[in-house]
């Protein structure tokens, strides 16, 4: 296990991102707490609609044009804080000190300018380079991210490339600033399972070189194994459980994680079905008073019903937001 | 693209074959006989037989059609029953005032209508929005005789500004392209607004917000282009419209145009020229459309491609 002591590149403290929808308000990220070490890849795990991406787009500040709003919290940047500062000043921040690459690579590159543009413009943009210089430097990162004929791939437009190079050129547009932080949006979903492997493999490499920490978003535990050290799992806009990486995959806490790792197929274990968890992710608009989870989880009692678990502490700074683990693990509050 | 072109030109002439029969046929069902026109109220019905005779009239309207087909090859779209010059010396001495006024009034309201569009688009139920889109549904509402009539009655009777009437001068064209272009450019103003909120919504603008861009870059640079995509075919439409719109617009202000002169031919059923106009009108919509497509590869290198 590698051990990461360093600080923290990125703190999120008590985030509270609402959206304020036509038929009320939506929390989508209700109290989360994350931290990012300098160097590390954390993978952030949960459903649809736990708050994952919504979490990453307050980080990223691309909220603006959605009904979105940071109504609490502190997101920190190497200790500064980035809520509470000009929007000139975000803007200065996206694409220079974060970058980010998204789920769909079919749909996230804009269809009527050429490749090279639209890696070159963050460049441009965040840089004195001249359009030559900026130019050279595109055609070094493509090289870099093995993509044959960068030179003349520059003068090609989205629509004639497949959705591995697609993502390959997503992550290169991210990259090409080399960013302290690199938030990864479910990279690898839309993609066909070898060429994820190349991405996530791609990921690592850069990650290397560039030396950037990465806040990699995910549905996939089997993908947080290969590639995170870290794990938070989310549920309901809050963090349910979070961990090294070993720690949450040998000796989880939280049901829901314990969940979801049993609805991953493993390989020499026949069973007649593949465990799920029962039931779906709870409507905003009626959300349990005590555990969000609670409605779905088999070890329910009467303490769920009533009261929020707070955070749970184990060794390794492993902690679980359950009542199981105040009865029977005896964690500290 | 160069056989793509030459496709597209080729199936111009199928389509003005359609419509000149069309309209060759529907021009000889108004009521009315243009014999009697020419002959004048006192004419006995023999000269008016004698006139149909030498205007060919009495044909079967097959052959009429046929005769007008051939002279049409050699360039000749017959004579005006009205003034007994050639039809094509008629419409050429008003064809470039009706191109003049019309380019003028495309001009402008593709400018405006554009620009309106884009800021009300991207200050969506702002007041920027709400400016915009009242200007627009008012230039959509005001029909365009109103409008011409309100303009002359301020800018030209009681400020003197401009001439009423006429087409003297770029000063004559103010007035005509103003009422002409008002409703034109309101419906590309709604158009742009609403590409550009679609567009606004797209994942590959998030990524370039993602990157840190102005915001300015983003909405000339990424959103845009791709909006002017869907605007252009709306354009073209409406240049067609206009070249057949300015028929009231031509009225109301005495221009010496195309649109004017049929308003004359079909109160005279004047057939010759009636239908050479149809016919040019159309010719301009087919001309028009075809530049659009090309326009259209233009803008998206994914047709030029092919």
């Amino acid at each position: 296990m590698k051990k990461v002591e360093n600080k923290n590149i990125l703190e999120i403290k008590d985030l509270h991102t609402y959206f304020y929808t036509d038929n009320g308000i939506v929390k989508a990220v209700d109290g989360v707490d994350i931290n990012l070490k300098e160097g590390s890849t954390l993978g952030i795990v949960g459903e649809s609609g736990s708050g994952k991406s919504v979490t990453a787009l307050s980080v990223m500040n691309l909220l603006e044009g959605t009904k979105g709003k940071i109504v609490k919290g502190e997101i920190l940047l190497d200790g500064k804080d980035i809520v509470n500062i000009s929007k000139e000043e975000k803007r200065k921040l996206k694409g220079s000190q974060i970058g980010m690459i998204f789920q769909e690579p079919m749909t996230s590159l804009n269809p009527v300018l050429k490749i090279g543009d639209q890696i070159m413009e963050g460049l441009l943009q965040h840089s004195d380079m001249s359009k030559q210089e900026a130019k050279e430097k595109t055609i070094k990162i493509l090289e870099q991210i093995s993509i044959p004929r960068a030179d003349k791939i520059i003068n090609e437009y989205p629509f004639q490339l497949s959705g591995g190079m697609r993502q390959r050129i997503m992550i290169a547009m991210a990259l090409v600033c080399n960013p302290k932080i690199l938030i990864a949006d479910e990279p690898t979903t839309a993609l066909d399972v070898t060429i994820q492997a190349q991405i996530l493999e791609l990921i690592l490499e850069l990650k290397k070189i560039i030396g950037m920490s990465i806040m990699f978003i995910t549905h996939d535990l089997g993908v947080v194994a290969e590639v995170c050290d870290e794990v938070v799992v989310m549920y309901c806009g809050r963090v349910v459980e979070s961990g090294d990486v070993f720690t949450i995959f040998e000796d989880p806490q939280h049901p829901y994680t314990k969940g979801l790792l049993e609805s991953i197929p493993k390989l020499g274990v026949e069973v007649e079905r593949l465990d799920s968890i029962p039931g779906n992710v709870p409507n905003p608009k009626f959300m349990p008073k005590g555990c969000k989870f609670e409605p779905r989880c088999k070890y329910s009692m009467d303490i769920c019903k009533e009261e929020e678990p707070p955070f749970f502490t184990f060794d390794n700074e492993h902690k679980s937001r359950c009542w199981l683990c105040k009865k029977e693990y005896g964690g500290e509050l | 693209m160069f056989r793509y072109f030459l496709k597209r030109t080729l199936a111009v002439i199928p389509t003005i074959l359609i419509v000149s029969v069309f309209v060759f046929m529907f021009v000889r069902f108004i009521p009315g006989d243009p014999a009697r026109r020419v002959a004048g109220p006192d004419a006995t019905l023999e000269d008016v037989e004698n006139i149909r005779e030498t205007l060919g009239l009495n044909k079967s309207i097959p052959e009429q059609y046929k005769d007008y087909m051939l002279g049409l090859m050699k360039g000749d779209m017959g004579t005006s029953l009205k003034t007994q010059r050639p039809v094509t010396y008629e419409i050429g001495q008003r064809y470039m005032n009706t191109v003049r006024l019309t380019v003028v009034s495309l001009l402008w309201s593709v400018i405006a209508g554009v620009l309106i569009g884009v800021f009300s688009g991207k200050n969506r139920s702002k007041w920027q929005d709400y400016t915009g889109m009242t200007l627009a549904v008012s230039g959509i509402s005001v029909p365009s005789f109103w409008l011409g009539l309100m303009l002359i009655s301020v800018f030209a009777v009681n400020l003197k500004w401009f001439p009423t009437v006429g087409s003297e001068g770029l000063k004559s064209l103010v007035l005509p392209s103003i009422t002409l272009g008002a409703s034109v450019a309101a419906i590309i103003a709604r158009f742009t607004r609403s590409s550009i909120i679609e567009i606004l919504k797209e994942d590959y603008i998030r990524t370039a917000r993602a990157k840190g861009l102005r915001e300015n870059k983003v909405v000339w640079k990424h959103v845009f282009r791709n909006s002017m995509i869907a605007v252009v075919t709306v354009v073209g439409l409406q240049f067609g419209f206009l070249l057949g719109g300015s028929v009231v617009t031509e009225s109301v202000f005495a221009f010496p145009g195309l649109g004017s002169l049929l308003i004359d031919s079909v109160n005279f059923r004047d057939y010759p020229m009636i239908q050479s106009l149809i016919l040019i009108f159309s010719l301009h919509f087919v001309v028009i459309n075809l530049v659009i497509d090309l326009l259209y590869a233009g803008l998206n290198p994914e047709i030029q491609m092919q």
